[in-house]
Parts: C-alpha cells; sequence; structure tokens
C-alpha cells in the first residue's frame, strides 16, 4: 500500500490544489453565475450533450463580446443523469452555495419537482422542458419554458389531424405513445380533452418505459385498435425504436412525433422505417438558413470543427441568448425578481430567428405558439409549413 | 499507572469505551455536531443530512449483510416502503411525523419479514436474486399505484411539523436535527444489539448457518429477525428521506441505490457498526466532491465539461475498485490502524 499510495494521493491532492488556485484567479472579477443542469449520462443525454455544449458556447461567445453590461458570465455545471433527486441537489447548490442568478434547467421530472423551491427562491429558472404545467405565471411564476409547450404541440397534432382527414363516413382516430415519465405524461391530458373537444376519436394510448428497447407488445395492442395518426412523446434515440418495431410489425398508421423525439439523426436512426414520418420542430435544424446560424457555424468551425451538432446544440445557444437578455434588461445589479420581470417583458423577440419570435408576459410563459411541421422523404427531413395554435388560456398551465 | 486492559469485572467487560477519554469526546462531539446548523450553509447541510439518512440505512443492511450473512439488494425498495408509507400518511392522512415515521417503520418491517421469507430457503447469489424480487414488485406497485403514490409524477410531502410548537421542519437546518435525532439512537441499539444474545445468533448464522443450528440457534426465527430489523432501520431512513427531500420519485429508489448501500456496507467494513457509519460518509460525499471538482474544472475549462462530468462515473467505480484491492475489510479496518499507530507514536515499532 503505502509508497505508491501516498505519491498518488499527493499527486491528486496537487492537481486539485492547482485547479483551484487556477478558478480562484480566473474569477476573481465580479461575475454572473448561471446554474447549467444538464443530463450527459442517463436516459436523455441524447439531447444533454449538445446543450451543454450549445450552452458553454453561448456563453464563451457572449463572454468574448463583453459579457453583459460589462460582466462576464460563469455557468456553474452540474451533470445530474436525468435523476430527480439529484436534480433537487444540484439546485440546492446552485441558490445556496454558488448563488446563482439563473438557472438553466432541464427536464421536465426534476422541473415539475423543484417548483415550489423555485417560486419560494425567486430563482428565474429557464427549463429545457417545455411542459404546459409550467407555462401558467399564477402558479409559477418563475419558470420559463425554453419553447413551445407540450400541450401545444399534441393541440398542433390533435388540429393537423383534424385538417387533413377527409373521409365523411368516421372520424379520425388516433393514439398516444408516451414515455413513462412526467415529460412522457406532460401533455397527454391535454391531449385527452382537447380531442374530445375538436371531434377526434382517442382510441388508444400506450406507455413505454423511459430507457426503451423493444416496443413490440405496445404497438401489437396498439394495432388492434388501428388508429390513423400516433402522436410519440418520447426521446430521439428512442423514437427510432418505435419506428422499427412498428414498421417491422407492418403498422400502416402515420406517425407525428414532438419536438424532443425527432431531430437531424432520425433518418439515419431509423432508416427506411423514418420515410413518411412527420415531426414537430421548435428550432431551426444545423444548417438551416436563419440569420443565427451563421454565427454558430463560425463558432463552431473555430472552435471544435470536428464534431456534428443537432437541433439540441441550438437549444442551448437559444437558452442562453433568452438568459443573457433577460439579465441584461434588468440592468447593472441584477435580481432574481428583476431578471423575472425583464424575461416578462419580452415581446416577439427575435432569437436569431433559430425560433418564432418569444413572448413572456407576466399572465402566459408560453413563450409562442408557433412551430414547423417537418416530414422525413428520402432520407432527409423536409419542412412541410408552418403550424400553430391560439394562445388560448383555457390550456394555459395544462 | 496501569497500562494494558485490565478488566476484573462482567461490568468493565462489557464496557463499549474503556476509558473516559472516548467517552468525552463522544460526548463532545455530539455536542459539537448539534450545533453545526448554525453556521453551515444549507448545501453542506443537504449533505449531512444524507449522510445521517444512509448510517441509518447502512446500519440496518450491515446488520443484515455483515452481521447475519444474508444479501439483499432490495434495500432500495424496503426504503422506498418506508418513504412513501411515510409520505401517504403525512400527506393524506395527516399523521404527525413521530407517528408516521414509525408506522412506516413497522409497515416496512413487516414487508421486510415477508420477502426475508426465502431467506429459509436460500443462501448466497440465490437469495440475492430472491430479493430482487422485492425491488421489482416494489417499483412496478410504486409506479402504477397512481392514486396513493402519484407514480412517475411524483408525491409531494408537507414538511414534518413539531407538535405543541408548531414549527414545521422545512429547511435542511431543522430537519438536521430530526434526522440526527435518530441517527443517534439508531447507532446506539444497533451497536448494542450485535452484543447481545441476538446479535451472536446472527453472527453464528453468518459464520456457519449448519453449525448454529445444531448449537441450538433457531434460523427460522433469527433470520426473519434480522430481515425484520434490517427493514425497521430501512424504513425509518425512508421516512427521513421522504421529509427530507419532500418530493418522492420512484426514481429515487433505484436499484442503483441498493447498489449504493451495497457499496457502503462492503466500503465502510462489513460487520462493524462503525463502518457502516464510514461507509455512509464516504459514498454521499465521494460523489459530492466528483462534482464539485467537475464543476470547478469546468469553470477553468468551460468546453471539457462535457468529458469531465462523463468521467465521473468512471472515476467514482475506480476508487471502489481501488478500495475493494486495498483494503478489503473497509474503512472501518482503516480507521482502527490509524487509531492504533497513533497510540503507540511516536515509539511505535
Amino acid at each position: 500500500m503505502s509508497r505508491i499510495y501516498v505519491r498518488l494521493v499527493g499527486f491528486l491532492m496537487f492537481i486539485i490544489a492547482g485547479h483551484t488556485l487556477a478558478s480562484t484567479v480566473a474569477y476573481a472579477q465580479p461575475t454572473i453565475k448561471l446554474g447549467n443542469l444538464v443530463d450527459l449520462t442517463g436516459p436523455t443525454s441524447d439531447q444533454g450533450k449538445d446543450i451543454a455544449q450549445g450552452r458553454i458556447d453561448a456563453v464563451q461567445y457572449i463572454n468574448e463580446k463583453g459579457g453583459i453590461n460589462g460582466k462576464k458570465i460563469e455557468l456553474v455545471s452540474v451533470e445530474y443523469g436525468f435523476q430527480p433527486p439529484r436534480a433537487v441537489a444540484a439546485y440546492k447548490k446552485f441558490v445556496e452555495e454558488d448563488k446563482v442568478l439563473l438557472v438553466l434547467g432541464y427536464g421536465t421530472p426534476d422541473t415539475e419537482a423543484l417548483r415550489p423551491y423555485i417560486t419560494k427562491d425567486k430563482v428565474p429558472y429557464l427549463s429545457g422542458s417545455y411542459s404546459g404545467h409550467l407555462t401558467d405565471p399564477k402558479q409559477t411564476p418563475f419558470n420559463f419554458p425554453g419553447g413551445i409547450d407540450y400541450s401545444s404541440q399534441i393541440r398542433i397534432f390533435l388540429n393537423y389531424v383534424k385538417e387533413t382527414w377527409t373521409d365523411t363516413t368516421r372520424k379520425p382516430k388516433v393514439a398516444f405513445i408516451y414515455a413513462d415519465n412526467a415529460y412522457g405524461r406532460a401533455p397527454i391530458e391535454t391531449g385527452r380533452n382537447y380531442a374530445k373537444e375538436i371531434g377526434v376519436d382517442l382510441v388508444d394510448e400506450e406507455i413505454i418505459p423511459t430507457v426503451l428497447t423493444d416496443a413490440t407488445s405496445q404497438l401489437l395492442t396498439m394495432k388492434k385498435h388501428e388508429p390513423d395518426f400516433v402522436y410519440v412523446n418520447t426521446n430521439t434515440q428512442w423514437v427510432p425504436v418505435v419506428l422499427k418495431d412498428s414498421y417491422k410489425l407492418g403498422l400502416k398508421t402515420k406517425y407525428v412525433i414532438n419536438n424532443y423525439g425527432i431531430d437531424e439523426r432520425t433518418p439515419k436512426l431509423a432508416g427506411e422505417a423514418a420515410e413518411g414520418v412527420m415531426g414537430i420542430a421548435d428550432i431551426a435544424y444545423w444548417g438551416d438558413d436563419v440569420p443565427g446560424m451563421k454565427i454558430l457555424m463560425d463558432f463552431h468551425s473555430k472552435h471544435h470543427p470536428n464534431d456534428e451538432h443537432n437541433s439540441p446544440y441550438m437549444r442551448g445557444w437559444l437558452w442562453t441568448l433568452l438568459a443573457a437578455e433577460g439579465i441584461k434588461r434588468a440592468g447593472d445589479t441584477p435580481t432574481g425578481d428583476a431578471v423575472k420581470k425583464a424575461l416578462d417583458s419580452l415581446r416577439d423577440f427575435d432569437t436569431w430567428g433559430l425560433t418564432p419570435a418569444f413572448t413572456y408576459t407576466p399572465d402566459d410563459h408560453r413563450p409562442t405558439t408557433k412551430a414547423k411541421l417537418y416530414i422525413i422523404q428520402g432520407g432527409k427531413l423536409v419542412p412541410i409549413r408552418e403550424v400553430s395554435v391560439d394562445r388560448d388560456p383555457k390550456w394555459l398551465g395544462k | 499507572m496501569k497500562c494494558g486492559g485490565f478488566r476484573v469485572s462482567y461490568r468493565s467487560d462489557e464496557q463499549i469505551f474503556d476509558t473516559y477519554t472516548p467517552r468525552v469526546v463522544l460526548v463532545v462531539f455530539l455536542g459539537l455536531l448539534f450545533t453545526i446548523p448554525m453556521f453551515a450553509s444549507t448545501y453542506e447541510l443537504d449533505v449531512l443530512n444524507r449522510i445521517g439518512i444512509a448510517i441509518i440505512g447502512a446500519l440496518g443492511l450491515n446488520i443484515l449483510i455483515g452481521y447475519t450473512g444474508q444479501i439483499s439488494i432490495g434495500h432500495a425498495a424496503f426504503l422506498a416502503v418506508g418513504a412513501y408509507t411515510t409520505a401517504v400518511l403525512e400527506a393524506k392522512i395527516g399523521l404527525p411525523f413521530y407517528l408516521a415515521i414509525p408506522a412506516a417503520a413497522l409497515l416496512t418491517a413487516a414487508f421486510g419479514l415477508l420477502f426475508g421469507l426465502p431467506s429459509l430457503r436460500l443462501k448466497g447469489l440465490y437469495l440475492a436474486i430472491a430479493t430482487l424480487a422485492a425491488h421489482f414488485i416494489t417499483s412496478y406497485v410504486i409506479i402504477h399505484w397512481e392514486r396513493m403514490t402519484n407514480g412517475v409524477l411524483g408525491l409531494l410531502v408537507p414538511p414534518a411539523t413539531v407538535p405543541v410548537l408548531g414549527l414545521p421542519l422545512d429547511s435542511d437546518a431543522r430537519i438536521f436535527y430530526l434526522i440526527f435525532a435518530l441517527v443517534i439512537p439508531a447507532t446506539f441499539v444497533a451497536k448494542n444489539l450485535v452484543r447481545t444474545k441476538v446479535g451472536r445468533a446472527f453472527i453464528a448464522i453468518r459464520d456457519r448457518d449448519v453449525a448454529a443450528e445444531v448449537i441450538g440457534v433457531s434460523l427460522f426465527k433469527y433470520k426473519l429477525l434480522a430481515f425484520l430489523i434490517s427493514s425497521f432501520y430501512a424504513g425509518v431512513a425512508g421516512g427521513l428521506m421522504a421529509y427530507h427531500s419532500r418530493i418522492l420519485f420512484p426514481d429515487a429508489f433505484s436499484l442503483l441505490v441498493a447498489i449504493d448501500y451495497l457499496a457502503m456496507v462492503i466500503i465502510g467494513g462489513m460487520g462493524s457498526i462503525l463502518g457502516s457509519i464510514f461507509g455512509a460518509i464516504f459514498m454521499t460525499v465521494l460523489p459530492e466532491v466528483l462534482k464539485l471538482t467537475a464543476t470547478s474544472l469546468t469553470g477553468v475549462y468551460p468546453q471539457a465539461f462535457g468529458f469531465i462530468a462523463s468521467t465521473r462515473d468512471v472515476i467514482f467505480g475506480l476508487a471502489i475498485i481501488l478500495f475493494l484491492m486495498f483494503e478489503p475489510q473497509g474503512l472501518a479496518r482503516i480507521w482502527l490502524r490509524v487509531r492504533s499507530y497513533w497510540k503507540l507514536w511516536p515509539y511505535s515499532y
């Protein structure tokens, strides 16, 4: 034991001491601290990797441009493996230990769990979760979902079904497939109610595990109900399992995938099973012709030209830019309250064209109700058209 | 001056501490422990609270694994039963914590007894697999009995309230007192339990069950008793988890948690009360240290965050492997060695 042990321990302590020193020196000047919660090892790591990269890059970009109101941003990053208890621990650390001004949050289970804390601590919380339950400022004044909420998306889907249905002899039949966690379940209640309201038959719901290896049994049950359209609410890395199993079983139904379930990788991952599958996009895809894309691509080719990016990377940028805008508008000595008010004052805010313009108001935290509908044809994502629903207060917070 | 151990009566032989010094040190230590909430930050208290809860859970598991030799990987399930029972009793029935936690612990003990039954026929790995069933059944029930547990959406727990004063234990500083007020008796009971007839029966079963049966130790009684006590501890720990995190998810009781507890017992030292405490501290603090290191490193190298955060799990695993290789008898053994070194210092030969 002894000698090699001592050396090893000594070496490690040397490294840790060195870095601690370096970090103290590097942040001697006042900075604005932001909490950065991501999943790099859990069931949503397909999103987390690019989201983390996007946020880190956006912070570097903002800092290179001189920071916000002369202050640099510092990201306090924590990886939590999509486990809500670890997110709660990380949140406590952000707020109590690091005294962050704002948290760039992540998934639905953790963000929904943190709601009471967030409201109590008055920490603006910009989440990757677009759960409809976070959109009503009366209940969650400090939660800001970073994109079109899941409930609006499921309404978009149901509207699309209704509009494209031509058979007058019967109503269209739909089914929902969703992951067995708070994210998967978030829009389902709204989906049920809205389907009833507009006259679409919801014939089946299938729950799939968060980490999906096989969906055959669920799809066989679903097949019996013969849905015309199916809405899938899970993650990009698990959607191909559904699509491939469905292809194998010869199902003829049309699939529409929500924003986190489809991106540039889907055609490659699902192969021919992905043909004809539709998806809702909350944000621009990599390389799309929008004003901000050039900045992102330039940054990418300057700093890490050898990796690939997908839509989560753009989301990482988007949320960081939104946070920065809120802090900028909050003035020289921003507080949680001031940043919240500043974010609430965003009206048709241009997100570099990455998304439809964002509007948060003190009564409505749905940033937008517009999205883009894509279809996979010939192994490529082809845009169909813009889709949207009205900002009906009835669905707020649902 | 006396030199060496002079045990002239049964009373002195049965003492936990031979001399006054460790007793005084213990009392001072406990006194200081209860002043911590006055100056520690919430984050530090959060870690301490999790350590306290882990100590109770690990003590229970050590009684089962370390003392009785019955392997169980269903400990997360027992924690879950304790946590959800407490939460439901508090949130839906409005039972105060001083009734909810004991009730939950009793229910968990009964539950543990049920899943201890296979131990009468199964040993070693076979028993491990049988207890795994407890885990899967429990997590299935928690996820799907939504009316009671709220399923994957998580169950909110109101804070424990001190009677008479009406003081809600809603912060880490306040719940700290509840947790450590239970850690101390839990440790005390465990330490003494293993020195009684029951404890000796446990050890006899661990060392050779056939021989134990031959000399008159009832395997039926004591194996089940071990499961009962172990899951009672888990029930208390689970109840405290409910009041500490104030929101319960099925994810909080995954199989990994059971493995974590196993690691606590093994790293701390099997068949050692002190070892359970060390193991609980180690397994709670190490991930935090790694997280803090990762966070401060990414402060310097932001672009390396992905790499650093992902290697955290590798380092964690590596630390455990190294531990098992260099000190298979756990932290308790290291502590003993350090202590005996300083006892003879500077004249150690």
